[in-house]
């Protein structure tokens, strides 16, 4: 029997008659019912329409409406609340490095992939990748098709998440693009994939650089805001 | 950074921890943790095996999920450490505590010393309240004056938590150090350690005395990672002293092959007997909680104990019931008698200590409570005792919480549950065997 990659224990599967009778595959499962529950899933029809966030009613959250004045439209969508439940798989996920968990949500990425998108992966530094062994995102992308279209530029003195709000939006251009794939992205529509939104300023610098070399347009997909 | 030698004597860590002056050096060893085979891996610090669909890091490399509490451990990092040399001061007097061992205990300690003094592995079964802690003065004692390094471990974190100041009292001039996951005190060096038994995954070698109490209690039972940690956090020839109130089957099963030797302690160091279990039955308990009722039974037990004045604990099976039975209990008494505690709450040290300064009559609690704390004077309710969290040493150590201190060496225990298991028979059976041998012994 499996057990549940965040709490360890032993998951119950619906073993009833009308189950087995409907010859259905068993479901794969990494995580059991009640840690999952924990998790806030976005409720889609109550969101800010260009970070994503939950909101009361749908509409721009402030964040963004600053975003706008700025004349920085970008649109993202997120699946997850940045709730105690994600902040706890988050750490455990990228600062424990934990790689096995990122099978719990590559399934929810996946609903979320279009035929007419590239996917781009926002990278981690070389520093990061050495230190955790690997890329979160790549690893929630799980077997999709990506372009590794950029990379991180400077080396960075300080991790993003030591920074406070103001900080994080002045904080300089921090992407570059991967002179190896600079070709696949011109003229297309590009889909850009983090595990997390918080200010919004990642995934805008990345974005700019798509743009500024040749991408058509530029969205955003995160695991959780 | 670890730049001082002293932090590696019979301790491993990730080489990326260690300054690089340490690493060039001679005394620093290394070796890689993971051993890949076809389709596991093989973690050389806990000893388990991971599929490799489980623990496969991009670019060829692994890591070992199992361990991965204590940092994670990979093929691409070596692990590093310094063979211990026993390089410690000694001051006298080393024992620093003035009480006075029943007989009894005086036999179980004289055990203890030849076992330590034999390097051998060794069993101490002695019942709840018996004064363990206390019979283990002259062994650690003779082996600290030896300049051996002894080790104190326990499954539970608040048992090492309450045990370190009283160890801390008994030994004032012995370098000390608690350790455990919670406790963001740096390591140093020092020649005697309590921790948890997690943290002994981090030792290699180091110990020439090391001592398990709890033995049969969650995480340690079963769990082979944590035996194979006592195997590697002592040296190859060292003394291992296993500290139990309920034996496991397994346990009981080597003393009687010969496997294991094993000392007993059937009485209170007060001389008075266990309290016995009292068992009722409080039929569709589950159905009628749904339904926000409680059993009469219980109602009245809190009314006559809140009315008495008497102090208790309330165990419950799951977490998810704490809240329901508070809420319901609420309705009919003053709310500001209780709290309700829980392994991953927050404030659950400090609830514990309103417990104990006696600005709350009682706790509704998990198994989390049942071992390794002493509230002087208390009665305890287990409500749900069939529920399977409750295993034979679960109930025996919840049992045990009471009557424990010679001011007030009775107490009631009482069980209310759907239906008898074995692990209700075999707990009040435990504790009947105990008595009977106890009454032996007071003649």
């Amino acid at each position: 029997m499996d057990s549940c990659l965040l709490c360890n224990k032993s998951m119950v599967y619906d073993m009833s008659l009308d189950f087995l009778l409907s010859f259905k595959r068993l479901p794969k499962r990494y995580v059991c019912a009640e840690c999952m529950n924990q998790f806030a899933r976005i409720d889609e029809t109550r969101i800010c329409t260009s970070c994503g966030r939950q909101m009361d009613k749908s509409g721009i959250c402030i964040d963004c409406q600053k975003w706008h004045q700025l004349g920085n439209h970008f649109v993202n969508e997120s699946i997850f609340q940045y709730n105690d439940a994600m902040k706890d798989f988050m750490h455990r996920y990228k600062f424990v490095g934990d790689y096995q968990l990122r099978m719990i949500f590559q399934k929810e990425i996946r609903k979320k992939m279009r035929k007419d998108l590239l996917i781009v992966p926002i990278p981690v530094s070389i520093e990061t990748k050495i230190n955790r062994g690997f890329n979160q995102v790549i690893g929630l992308l799980g077997d999709i098709e990506y372009v590794d279209a950029l990379m991180v530029k400077e080396k960075r003195k300080v991790r993003q998440s030591k920074l406070n709000r103001q900080q994080r939006i002045h904080n300089k251009q921090v992407f570059t693009i991967n002179p190896k794939h600079v070709s696949e992205i011109i003229d297309q529509k590009i889909l850009l994939v983090d595990d997390i939104y918080t200010t919004g300023t990642t995934i805008r610098h990345a974005a700019n650089v798509l743009r500024s070399n040749g991408a058509k347009q530029v969205f955003g997909l995160t695991l959780c805001r | 950074m670890i730049k001082d030698v002293s932090e590696l004597y019979g301790r491993q860590v990730n080489a990326t921890m260690v300054d690089d002056s340490l690493l060039n050096n001679s005394i620093v060893h290394k070796y890689v943790p993971i051993k890949v085979n076809s389709n596991n891996i093989y973690c050389k610090r806990c000893g388990q095996k991971t599929p490799v669909n489980r623990c496969n890091l991009p670019n060829n490399n692994y890591y070992c999920p199992v361990c991965i509490n204590l940092d994670r451990v990979t093929k691409s990092i070596p692990l590093v450490y310094a063979d211990e040399p026993n390089d410690f001061e000694i001051k006298q007097p080393v024992l620093t505590w003035q009480g006075q061992l029943t007989n009894e205990q005086k036999k179980c300690s004289r055990d203890i010393i030849e076992v330590f003094e034999n390097k051998k592995t060794h069993l101490l079964w002695a019942v709840t309240g018996a004064g363990k802690t206390e019979m283990l003065f002259p062994g650690i004692e003779k082996a600290l004056t030896e300049g051996k390094r002894v080790g104190i471990a326990s499954p539970r974190v608040d048992v090492c938590v309450e045990l370190y100041p009283r160890i801390k009292e008994a030994f004032t001039n012995t370098s000390m150090i608690l350790l455990h996951g919670c406790n963001p005190q740096p390591y140093h060096y020092a020649q005697l350690t309590i921790c948890t038994t997690h943290q002994l995954l981090r030792f290699y070698r180091a110990f020439d005395v090391l001592i398990i109490d709890e033995v049969d209690s969650f995480p340690f039972v079963n769990n082979d990672g944590l035996h194979f940690a006592v195997e590697n956090a002592t040296k190859q020839i060292s003394a291992k002293l296993f500290l139990t109130a309920t034996p496991t089957n397994e346990m009981t099963k080597k003393i009687r092959s010969n496997k294991l030797s094993a000392s007993y302690l059937p009485i209170r160091f007060h001389r008075h007997l266990l309290p016995e279990i009292k068992l009722k039955y409080t039929k569709k308990w589950r159905e009628n909680l749904k339904k926000q009722k409680l059993p009469r039974l219980l109602l009245h037990k809190i009314d006559e104990k809140i009315k008495e004045n008497q102090r208790f604990l309330l165990f419950v099976p799951r977490i998810a019931d704490l809240k329901t039975i508070s809420d319901i209990l609420a309705k009919h008494f003053d709310g500001s008698k209780w709290e309700t505690v829980f392994s991953s709450d927050d404030k659950r040290m400090e609830k514990v200590s309103d417990m104990r300064e006696q600005r709350k009559l009682f706790l509704i609690t998990t198994t989390i409570l049942e071992r390794g704390v002493t509230f002087p004077g208390i009665d305890v309710i287990v409500f749900g005792a069939e529920d399977e969290v409750f295993s034979t040493s679960s109930l025996v150590q919840i049992a045990g919480r009471v009557g424990r201190k010679l001011d007030r060496p009775t107490g009631e225990v009482l069980f209310l549950a759907e239906e008898n298991t074995l692990a209700i028979k075999s707990s009040i059976n435990q504790i009947k065997y105990m008595n009977k041998k106890a009454k032996k012994l007071n003649g």
